[in-house]
């Protein structure tokens, strides 16, 4: 235990301000694919434990994209589509069976693809250890903020997560499409009595969300190493953000990122042990007290 | 619920199932499939091969040890295959994935000690299973090569096997050399505060906690200043690295490995941490690591102070190089650390065997006591290893430090332990921990 | 008719696992019985949840572990008997069960489940953590001794191989009967009203969660004893044992080998043994295999090996899927 050295650092702006950007990063990560879970499970009911593998996909695409064209620009564009496809394909042929089942074969079957999809990427990509560069535009020194060093690509992901953020806001409460997915959600044998083909709204729903899992990977990426395997934990730390901001949220969600993101950061000073614990302590508090998180719509 | 089963229309209305006949039929299947299935031990048969059975995990992060495992026992079956096989017979390797659950390593170890076919086993898996494997080894009294740098796997005698060889290196021997080279450095550099950062397992605890323990030997005025330890396999250290820089140490000490130091090192180098201290870093040194950061980076990052772990060219021998040299053209790519280790654990094998005139068992174990080979990780003129026999612990090989540089071997001023020191080191901590 | 043919199915199969030794004395074979019989406890305990009263509870292991690990650090630190051991990791189970059930049950569907995996990783965490006790990740590494069992006036050594398969045998079989009788009580039958539909087994006046919170406890009190049978097995204890990943293995074997009957999770056990064995022998991706297996399963049939059995049963005679 350190609580000194957490105050201290509290204390000192420059400290400060390092941890709070490395929350700040890591909670954007973990926001765009949470956001993407929540979506699935909010729209579709489905409870997703292979959406880590999603993140996965989306980080070897674009190790690959990267490798073949030394273009990290190029596979901002074509990952996103290629693991949006994937999901497509994995909810019509896959998920669509088992929408409104038990949730032990919904549980089952997402965890069966997980197994698919772990060794897929092994068997196309190899066991070992891949790395994508950090983008030519980043290779600079980090910026100095208050005498607190922030490298530039982290600039990038919290821009982007910023963008992703509020696109999705504007979507899912602005658009047509984003007020037919929100009724979906509520009534979808209304919804679909009023003319709207469901089917392919659920569809583009999974599309979506695999899109978000795929882009945080993405993003992601030129950060960590790849390994296969590396979906899993990212799964289970994103069904944590999306039980603790409430499923049908963004803002929820958003929300929870920045506190997983903000007791890592800092946990990590004051209580070096332990910090796993305290997310899980959280998530238990969330789920005993108030189980519709921070604020999502209440539960069946 | 919703029958969507296939079931036949046609029924002919076959004579009420009971449930003894369902007891019979599946009693009746059950047997037929064992002894259909692999499960089945063979039957004897003159003149057989000599099998290898290995498993451990093959799947998740540390596939890697699996992988190359299994290939350093090809490599040194099918050069031994081409010259005849060991004492006329020729060698078949098998391979069972464990999926880093110890209970499948000891199911495993006593399924191949039990069948009979397979006649010494090898086992590549975690920390955990290996000391599974320790345990399964005095149970059924045979002979098994395990992998895992844990200390007590052989320094503790409670834990200790007679029937158990750890083939790996020893984080032990690791932190004596690491943390007396860290401790010279530390002297001529003025570096008194040090930070020290590993996965938070036993492996990254205890070799942490041996490096401190030498450096503080051999230079007093050290002072640890913080400590970090991410979870294993962590994507994300930007946490700890803030931190460290919030410390600002005059050095740290990594004791990542794989992954972990790939990943690291990428962000540290996003942090411009490399340039804030000096680092001693454990297991750089490392084919794989190396590859990765050169295609992250560009090249790899010089400068670092490292261990030597294992490299073509390091150490710098004709074993070493012949190694390699057969390994790249057998499989394309380098050696690495586990694959380096197996395949000295199976030259071991072979002279032992060679030594005793058989494969039987107790034979073996006798013969391996306290034999010396060639080997591509051996030190000396004649670059060899020693498998001490008083607690089947790998000793001679090739450790030392050095810096890291851009270019091949990537490290340079190595200078190696000497074998005396470090068992001398070895022994006052035997000693303290009351092993002795 | 039917209570005599249940029974003597019952007699059957312990009198085949009794003599099971004789016809296949290869250590071999009773070693790989040991392990199906340890997983069977654990898949037919969790099915009690699972299959019997619709509950998916994925921190199960979290009971495997505690029993595994209360056994073997009373077994090192303590000259508490084998028995004695392994009672108070039921004891200990059973706490834990009725302090998490009680919350767990408060939910459903899916945040029953997750709640249920949250707390089986505070197990994880605690094991991993509490060094002094546990040896963290790297486990108890130093042996489970296995004092010998004094019954009035025997002394019994379970450490022989062969005697520690009839100990096996002879708890687990207990157990299984145990929970045999529990499951065809009117207990039982409310059970299965209440995973048929929650919310009218309340309007005809069910406690429903009381009877969600009894039958977490009585489930993690048998997945407990697997656990410390287990740690005796294989003589340690490892984290690996607390590791959510471990829980989906139960799931498996039910899915394999049927939710709704009773013998599902044995034959599960039985045949996930063969999967895993033959699959590791044959390739590398092992684990693709098992996902597609488990894929198909769910988009073709959800039934498991013994379901399709009794449904053939079904449609050719008498009999009802229970």
């Amino acid at each position: 235990m350190n609580i000194m050295g957490l105050l201290d650092c509290i204390g000192n702006l420059s400290c400060l301000l390092t941890h709070l950007t490395s929350a700040v990063v890591i909670a954007m990560i973990l926001f765009l694919v949470a956001s993407g879970l929540s979506l699935i499970f909010g729209v579709l009911g489905i409870g997703n434990f292979a959406h880590g593998s999603l993140y996965m996909i989306g980080a070897y695409i674009t190790y690959t994209v990267v490798s073949k064209s030394g273009n990290f620009w190029l596979a901002l564009i074509l990952a996103p589509i290629g693991v949006g496809f994937l999901g497509l394909v994995v909810e019509r042929f896959l998920i669509r069976r088992i929408y409104g089942s038990a949730h032990v074969y919904q549980f089952l079957l997402t965890f069966g693809l997980l197994l698919v999809l772990d060794d897929v990427v092994r068997f196309v990509w190899g066991f070992d250890f891949k790395s994508v560069p950090t983008p030519k535009f980043f290779q600079r020194p980090p910026i100095f903020f208050f005498g607190s060093p922030i490298p530039l690509y982290y600039v990038f992901i919290i821009i982007m997560g910023i963008l992703v953020a509020l696109g999705l806001w504007i979507i899912l409460s602005k658009t047509k499409f984003g007020k037919v997915v929100n009724a979906a959600a509520s009534d979808p044998d209304m919804v679909e009595c009023l003319g709207i083909n469901v089917r392919s709204l659920y569809t583009l729903v999974f599309a979506l969300g695999a899109l978000l899992a795929g882009f945080g990977g993405i993003l992601a990426s030129p950060m960590r190493s790849l390994s296969p395997g590396m979906g899993f934990p990212v799964t289970l730390e994103s069904m944590l953000v999306m039980v603790i901001g409430g499923v049908g949220s963004i803002g929820g969600v958003l929300i929870a990122s920045f506190l997983v993101g903000l007791l890592r950061s800092f946990g990590i000073l004051g209580f070096p042990d332990f910090e796993l614990f305290f997310v899980f302590f959280l998530v238990i508090a969330v789920l005993i007290f108030r189980p519709w998180g921070i604020s999502g719509r209440a539960l069946e | 619920m919703r029958q969507k089963g296939k079931e036949s229309n046609n029924g002919k209305g076959e004579a009420l199932f009971t449930r003894r006949d369902f007891v019979k039929t599946s009693l009746a299947g059950a047997t037929a499939l064992m002894i259909g299935s692999p499960l089945m031990p063979s039957k004897a048969k003159a003149e057989k091969p000599i099998k290898l059975g290995l498993f451990g995990v093959c799947s998740g992060a540390s596939a890697m040890a699996g992988e190359h495992a299994l290939k350093a026992a090809q490599l040194w079956a099918e050069e031994l295959n081409s010259k005849g096989g060991l004492l006329g017979r020729q060698i078949e390797v098998t391979q069972r994935d464990t999926s880093n659950k110890p209970e499948e390593a000891v199911r495993f170890a006593r399924e191949f000690a039990a069948s009979g076919d397979v006649d010494f086993i090898f086992a590549h898996g975690s920390s955990a299973e290996a000391f599974a494997i320790a345990s399964a080894s005095k149970e059924l009294k045979r002979l098994m090569f395990a992998s895992s740098e844990a200390v007590d796997l052989t320094a503790d005698p409670k834990v200790r096997s007679p029937y158990c060889v750890r083939i790996t290196y020893n984080s032990l021997f690791t932190g004596i050399v690491q943390g007396k080279f860290a401790a010279k450095i530390s002297k001529e550099l003025g570096l008194t505060r040090w930070y020290t950062i590993a996965g938070d397992y036993a492996f990254g605890r205890d070799s942490v906690n041996y490096f401190i323990e030498f450096l503080k030997k051999d230079n007093p005025k050290v002072e640890v200043v913080g400590q970090a330890w991410p979870k294993l396999f962590e994507p994300d250290f930007t946490p700890q690295i803030t931190a460290i820089l919030g410390a600002k140490p005059h050095a740290v000490y990594s004791a990542h490995f794989a992954g972990d130091v790939i990943t690291f090192i990428k962000q540290g180098m996003m942090y411009g941490l490399f340039e804030k201290s000096k680092f001693v870093m454990k297991d750089v040194i490392n084919y794989e690591v190396i590859n990765a950061l050169i295609q992250s980076l560009g090249k790899f990052p010089a400068g670092l102070y490292a261990g030597t772990q294992y490299l073509n060219g390091i150490p710098d021998t004709k074993a070493n190089q012949d190694f390699n040299n057969a390994f790249l053209k057998r499989f394309g790519i380098y050696p690495i650390v586990y694959s380096a280790n197996f395949y000295t654990g199976l030259l071991l094998l072979e002279e032992a065997v060679k030594k005793a005139k058989t494969t039987e068992n107790e034979a073996v174990i006798r013969a391996i006591k306290d034999l010396s080979i060639k080997a591509p990780i051996g030190t000396g003129s004649n670059s060899m290893v020693t498998m001490r026999g008083r607690d089947n612990q790998l000793i001679n090989y090739a450790v030392g430090c050095g810096v890291t540089m851009s270019e091949a071997p990537y490290l340079k001023n190595i200078v190696y332990a000497s074998w005396d020191e470090i068992m001398k080191d070895e022994n006052t901590w035997m000693k303290n921990k009351g092993y002795l | 008719m039917k209570r005599i043919r249940s029974y003597s199915f019952w007699i059957v199969s312990i009198g085949f696992l009794l003599v099971f030794p004789l016809v296949f004395p290869s250590l071999f074979y009773i070693n790989n019985m040991i392990e199906i019989l340890i997983n069977a406890l654990f898949g037919v305990s969790l099915n009690l949840l699972v299959g019997y009263t619709g509950l998916l509870s994925l921190g199960h292991n979290a009971f495997f572990a505690i029993g595994s690990y209360s056994a073997g650090v009373l077994l090192q630190q303590t000259s508490f008997s084998i028995p004695t051991s392994l009672f108070i990791g039921l004891i200990l189970s059973g706490m834990f069960a009725l302090f998490t059930g009680y919350f767990s049950t408060r939910l459903t569907k899916f945040y029953f489940a997750f709640l249920t995996l949250a707390f089986s990783q505070i197990i994880y965490i605690i094991v991993v953590k509490w060094v002094s006790m546990t040896g963290g990740y790297q486990g108890l590494t130093q042996g489970i001794p296995k004092p010998p069992i004094h019954l009035i006036a025997w002394s019994i050594d379970i450490a022989p191989r062969l005697n520690f398969y009839y100990f096996t045998v002879f708890l687990v079989c207990g157990s299984f009967i145990l929970c045999k009788m529990i499951v065809n009580s009117p207990f039982g039958w409310i059970l299965r009203c209440i995973r048929e539909s929650p919310l009218r087994a309340q309007f005809i006046g069910i406690n429903v969660r009381r009877y969600q919170i009894i039958i977490f406890v009585i489930a993690g009190i048998f997945c407990s004893l697997s656990g410390g049978l287990s740690s005796l097995n294989i003589n340690g204890c490892y984290p690996e044992h607390a590791d959510w990943l471990k829980g989906a293995d139960p799931i498996f074997m039910i899915l394999i080998g049927g939710m709704k009957n009773f013998l599902g999770p044995i034959v599960g056990a039985v045949v996930l043994l063969f999967i895993n064995t033959f699959l590791s022998s044959i390739t590398r991706f092992s684990a693709f295999f098992l996902g597609v297996i488990l894929i198909v399963l769910i988009i073709f049939t959800r039934m498991g090996i013994v379901d399709l059995f009794l449904l053939k049963k079904e449609t050719w005679g008498k009999g009802k899927l229970e």
